[in-house]
Formats: C-alpha cells, structure tokens, sequence
C-alpha cells in the first residue's frame, strides 16, 4: 500500500453503520456481522469516502496518541483484513479530491490499533429459534405463536 | 448482589424455559438476589419495561434487528443495552445458549464488565469449529458454563476442550409435584408420550412398538399429548398400523395439566432418535412415580437408572422398546417398583433446592468475587 491508496465499501455486498463511534456492518452475502472498536469507528467515514491511506493516517495521528509508522502499519492490518472480508475493495472509480479527516478533539486521545470483531453463524443460530428444545419439549402452548414446531 | 439474568423468552410467554425462568427468579430473589431480566417480546406487543412480580424486565427486539439485515437496528439494540448496563452495574451477567441474542452481549461487555455464567441446556449444534462463531466466543467469553447433563458437559468438553476447568453440570430441579402420585393402573395398560410431534421425537417407533405389545397384551393404549408438524405422519402411521382404537392424540396440554395426564399412564415412554440434552419429561414421570421406558441417547440414561427407576432401550430400536414394554406390563410389581425408585431418585438427585444451591453458589462465586 501506499499513501494514495484508496479503498471503496463494497456497496452491493456491505451494510454498515456508524453509531455512537462504533462501526456495525453486515456481509448481507456470507451473512457475517462486524463490530469495529471506536479508532475504525473514527476511520469509517474515510473509508465510505475512498479517502487515500495518508488521510487515514494523518486522522488516527491528530487525534490519538500515536505515530505514524505504527498507524500506517495498524491500518495497513486493517484494510487487508476488511478487503479479505469482502466488506471493501480497491477503488475503481477516480477521486476527484481527497477527503480528509473531519477535526477531532483538541487533546489527542488513548490509542488503541483499529479492529473490527467478525461473528460468522448468526444465521445458524437465528435458524436454531427457539432455542432449548430440551426443556421447552413439554407440550405446552406458547402464548405467541401457538404450536412449537 | 445484582444478576442480569438473559433469556430468550420470559413471562408472558409460557414454555417449558419461561416456566422455569419464572420459578427460578422468585426463588433466587427470596435468597436475596437482585435481579433483572432482559429478554426479547417476541412476537407480543409487550412494554420495552415491564415488572414480573417485582422483578425489572426490559425487552428489546434483539431477533428482530438481528434478522433485519439493517446494521442501524443492531447498532439501536446495542445502545439501549449499554444504556441498561451502565444504568444497573450489574455483578453477573447470567445467559443462555444457544439464544441468538448473546452476540449483544458480546459486544457490549466491555461497557460495566463483570463475569458471565452461561448455561447450556442444549447438546450444541452449530458452528463451535471456528473461533469466529457467537457459539465460540460466547463459550471462551465465560468465565463459568453450567450445562444440565452429563452428557452435555461431555460433548462440550470434546467439542471445545479449553472449557474444561471452567464448567460444571447443575442438572434440572423440579419443583415438589402438586398432584401426588396415583397407584400405578394396568386395567387398561396406558402408555403415555409427551413432547412436540417432530420426527425426532421418535414418537413413530413407540407406534411400531405398540403394534407389538398388543399382541401379548391386547387392551394396551396410547395417549400422545403434543402437536407439531409430524402429526400428518403420525396418524397415517396410526392407521396403516391400525391403532386408530388405541391412540389417542390429545394435542396440547397445560403446564399445570402436565402431572395430572402423566397419573393417567402405566409407564411413560421417551423415544427419541436425537441426543436430548436432559430430558425433563422423564423426570416428571418419575416424580409422578411412573416407570419410564427410554432411549438410550444424550442424558437420558442419568434421569432413567436402567434396572431401577426404568428400562433404556437403543435408540431406532422399536422392538427392543416393545419387548421393554411388555417386561414391565408382564409384571406389574417390578413396573411399580421401578416408579417408586424413580421418585425418590427424582427428589435425591433432581431436588428443586439442589438446583438453587449450586446456581447460587456460583452467582456467589463469580458474582462475590467482584464486590
């Protein structure tokens, strides 16, 4: 990767959300969900936009306390991880201008590498409704939907 | 000492889990637990805040959004669940496998960490292969995992051996029988079979088993009391055998009826094909002191000591359950002796007090440790 680097979210396959500085997304096709700590919350943005890897750096620098070797390593980790996930892909299209980093806190903030946390077999648990079948075995009527199957 | 116990299901629904949560919440805040419950409303119409006899109750959709395919719904169930962490500090958080709804937990356990219990009262099925399942990481998440058989604990520990160590069997507890047990009668022979009519349940070879039966003692019935979508099946396989005299599916039956039908049976027959984690229906039939014929599959064999409170049959074998049948029916002492063991194994081994001192223990352990 270099600083002009620049990924896009894979739109077709990817939904995601930022709330209260934490990244949800979902695979809708391989049906994984993600949860991100608050440093990729903080980068997610950039990422939607197709910002280039010295934008993302420059960010996680002015607001944590950090380097930019090591943030550009850290994020180097990252996006490979998220282009292996399929959640984003190299950019296709060009950028007319680079977005950059919205102004964080004056004071720069703990830093912590940016992750994101993947959860594969929600669908098989989802399927597995209701659950314990052991001790719901006793015929006895569910006050919502009527009989157990 | 505050609990967040989290359940799929809570009152009002009614179901074997609910019935249970619901009784064993009162008995754990009689022993000075505070407790708090979050669940999901399922399909009802019900407040996001509610009081179950005193008891906090919050609801929150978490199958719902996490069906929705729409991250701003995951994203609002994990706030409101921060938001109910932060607001109650609880000491334990106690869940429950396999609920869906465990991923919220995973997510939000870093905001008011504190040790989780989980319990399992299921054989696992599902991904525990890949350290990215929920079931994985709910499992390495635990700081203790209770599960309610033997067998449960053993596929566990196979399964995912850095469990053990950390994981311990509390089996299921029963409440004293509200209806005392009545003389076991054989004028006619009455078998009975409770569960949800699904392929597993194995209710189809307790129909070839009866076929058998018949043939030595002719006045033998059958009540099957439950429904699901392998009752087509079942009455065509009633036909075809032609025990349409015999069979009777009474469908569903109220929780409090429960006891009340198993005092109709002569035996009770648990036929499973799939490894039932417990099996719950056993021991209500011995604790209304009726021999119990069952399969011999996942913890079944600890509810039913073969030889002393039952006979345990291979499982898909209709007629080794058959000739278990006619062993008990061709000697109605040994089949009474068999009921009255199993009562009393049933409140040595399965006591509702018991069941509530262990999980007490460990809410005291774990959630003690912290205070």
């Amino acid at each position: 990767m270099n600083p002009e680097t620049r990924f896009e979210v894979n739109e077709e396959l990817v939904a995601a959300k930022v709330m209260d500085g934490e990244v949800v997304m979902i695979n809708l096709s391989t049906g994984s969900y993600y949860t991100s700590n608050d440093v990729t919350g903080a980068l997610w943005p950039l990422i939607e936009q197709r910002g280039p890897l010295a934008a993302m750096v420059e960010l996680l620098c002015s607001r944590y306390d950090v380097g930019p070797a090591q943030a550009a390593a850290d994020l180097e980790r990252l996006l490979r991880h998220l282009e292996a996930e399929n959640i984003i892909r190299p950019a296709r299209a060009a950028v007319s201008a680079s977005p950059s980093a919205e102004g964080g806190p004056k004071e720069r903030q703990p830093y912590r590498a940016p992750t994101v946390e993947v959860f594969r077999d929600m669908a098989q648990l989802l399927a597995l409704d209701p659950p314990m079948p052991d001790v719901g075995d006793i015929p006895w009527r569910r006050a919502d939907d009527g009989p157990r199957e | 000492m505050r609990v967040l116990y989290w359940v799929q299901r809570f009152w009002p629904h009614i179901g074997g889990v609910e019935v249970h949560s619901a009784q064993f919440l009162r008995a754990m805040r009689e022993r000075g637990f505070e407790l708090t419950v979050l669940t999901s409303p399922g399909d009802l119409d019900l407040p996001a805040v509610d009081s179950f006899e005193g008891i906090p109750v919050h609801r929150m959709r978490f199958e719902a959004a996490l069906s929705s395919g729409d991250p701003a719904r995951i994203a609002g169930v994990r706030r409101g669940i921060i938001a109910l962490r932060r607001a109650l500090r609880p000491d334990l958080v106690h869940l429950h496998l396999t609920d869906p709804s465990v991923f919220f937990h995973l997510i939000t356990r870093h905001e008011r960490p504190c040790p989780t219990l989980l319990s399992l009262r299921v054989m696992l099925e599902g991904d525990l292969d890949r350290d990215e399942s929920v079931l994985s990481k709910s499992l390495s998440a635990a700081e203790w995992i209770t599960t309610n058989s033997a067998a449960v604990l053993t596929d566990l520990h196979a399964r995912r051996p850095e469990t053990t160590g950390r994981s311990s069997v509390i089996h299921n507890g029963l409440e004293p029988a509200v209806f005392a047990p009545t003389p076991l009668g054989f004028s006619p022979p009455t078998l009975v079979l409770l569960g949800r009519l699904v392929r597993d349940k194995g209710f189809d070879l307790a129909l070839y088993a009866l076929a058998d039966v018949t043939r030595r003692h002719p006045a033998t019935r059958m009540i099957v009391a439950g429904d699901g979508p392998a009752r087509p099946e079942l009455e065509s396989l009633i036909a075809e055998l032609g025990l349409g005299e015999r069979v009777e599916l009474r469908g569903w039956v109220e929780p409090e009826r429960v006891p009340a039908l198993i005092n109709e049976a002569t035996l009770v027959v648990v036929p499973s094909r799939w490894r039932e984690a417990f099996g719950l229906v056993a021991l209500q039939a011995a604790q209304q002191a009726r021999p119990v014929v069952a399969a011999r599959v996942g913890g079944l064999p600890e509810v039913v000591t073969d030889g002393e409170s039952g006979v345990l049959f291979e499982r898909e074998d209709h007629a080794e359950l058959a000739r278990a049948i006619v062993r008990l029916l061709d000697d109605p002492r040994l089949a009474i002796r068999f009921g009255e063991t199993g009562r009393r194994l049933a409140g040595e081994r399965f006591g509702w007090e018991q069941h509530l001192d262990a999980y007490g223990a460990l809410y005291q352990r774990f959630a003690g440790e912290r205070r």
